[in-house]
């Protein structure tokens, strides 16, 4: 498995659509309100993700009863959780690392 | 403000607007809607942030598009477009280096008589100039080989062999090469 760090934007995504499958505006505001404000991303930044994470299949397009041509809802798949999955256990061994640097100069 | 964002959206490869244009524009609409209540400045804000993020997204789309091209045409017009261009280099730089060479030997000889170190430093100046504007130079004519055998064979250079369409051909009936392969292959053969 890859194990490149994930971009914020990516991650955010991916994070996004762990919770619920969603369309271009709702990522968007979410993407927003899950950084608490910081990330504001442009439409041309998400669906440079989009496209990536697509080709990439960590997510998918589906149909959906509102579906059409300028609304598609795009799901993680399980190839995306493993990768969001891993790139989460990488963080929390940082914050792990980290932290006990800070205690040991602090001590 | 749709339409300068659709104009704009023209920057991004024709594959890529095909499946995300009308997304994007739909939902670049409904964030327009979002902000424009939150006065001028946070307006202009965030009208910066889409042209930013369009402009980098449309040049990383191409930088996408044009390594994915290379992949798919390494072609023989390409390969001999690029190999032919590594030759022209290679002899304009063994010329130079053999030149370089040549004037060592002489240099070394006990008749020829010594340089003062005045005269050193400017011919070593002149010397890494020349040596630099030679590899600049064979990076633009590889790199111009390069851009001239990826236009899908449609604007191969003269000199070059095979029977495709060439620059000249391409210049003498441009409409040609949008009509089917049978006309094409008619013009060829009455051209000889």
């Amino acid at each position: 498995m890859d194990t490149t760090p994930l971009t914020e934007p990516v991650f955010l995504v991916l994070l996004s659509l762990v919770q619920a499958p969603r369309h271009g505006y709702a990522l968007l505001k979410d993407t927003e309100s899950l950084s608490g404000g910081r990330v504001r991303l442009s439409t041309g930044t998400l669906y440079g993700v989009i496209h990536r994470l697509l080709e990439s299949k960590w997510i998918e397009r589906f149909e959906t009863d509102d579906t059409s041509r300028d609304k598609q809802s795009y799901r993680l798949t399980s190839l995306g959780r493993r990768f969001l999955q891993a790139e989460l256990a990488r963080m929390k061994q940082l914050t792990r690392a980290a932290t006990a640097c800070l205690k040991s100069s602090e001590a | 403000m749709r339409y300068a964002y659709e104009t704009l959206l023209r920057l991004y490869p024709d594959s890529y607007r095909a499946v995300f244009g009308q997304e994007m524009t739909a939902v670049f609409e409904e964030a327009t809607g979002d902000y424009q209540p939150r006065g001028f400045l946070s307006y202009m804000g965030f009208l910066r942030a889409e042209l930013f993020g369009l402009l980098s997204g449309a040049f990383a789309m191409w930088a996408d598009e044009y390594l994915e091209r290379s992949r798919r045409r390494l072609s023989r017009p390409f390969l001999i477009s690029l190999l032919a261009g590594a030759a022209v280099t290679a002899f304009f730089q063994s010329g130079f280096y053999m030149g370089m060479a040549h004037t060592a030997v002489i240099a070394s000889s006990p008749e020829t008589p010594q340089m003062t170190p005045d005269l050193m430093l400017p011919l070593v100046v002149m010397a890494g100039g020349a040596l630099l504007f030679s590899a600049v130079f064979s990076v633009a004519f590889v790199w111009n080989m390069r851009i001239i055998g990826n236009r899908a064979g449609r604007l191969k250079p003269i000199w070059m062999p095979g029977r495709a369409p060439n620059a000249r051909i391409t210049r003498r009936d441009q409409t040609l090469h949008r009509n089917s392969s049978g006309q094409r292959r008619e013009f060829y053969r009455r051209i000889g």
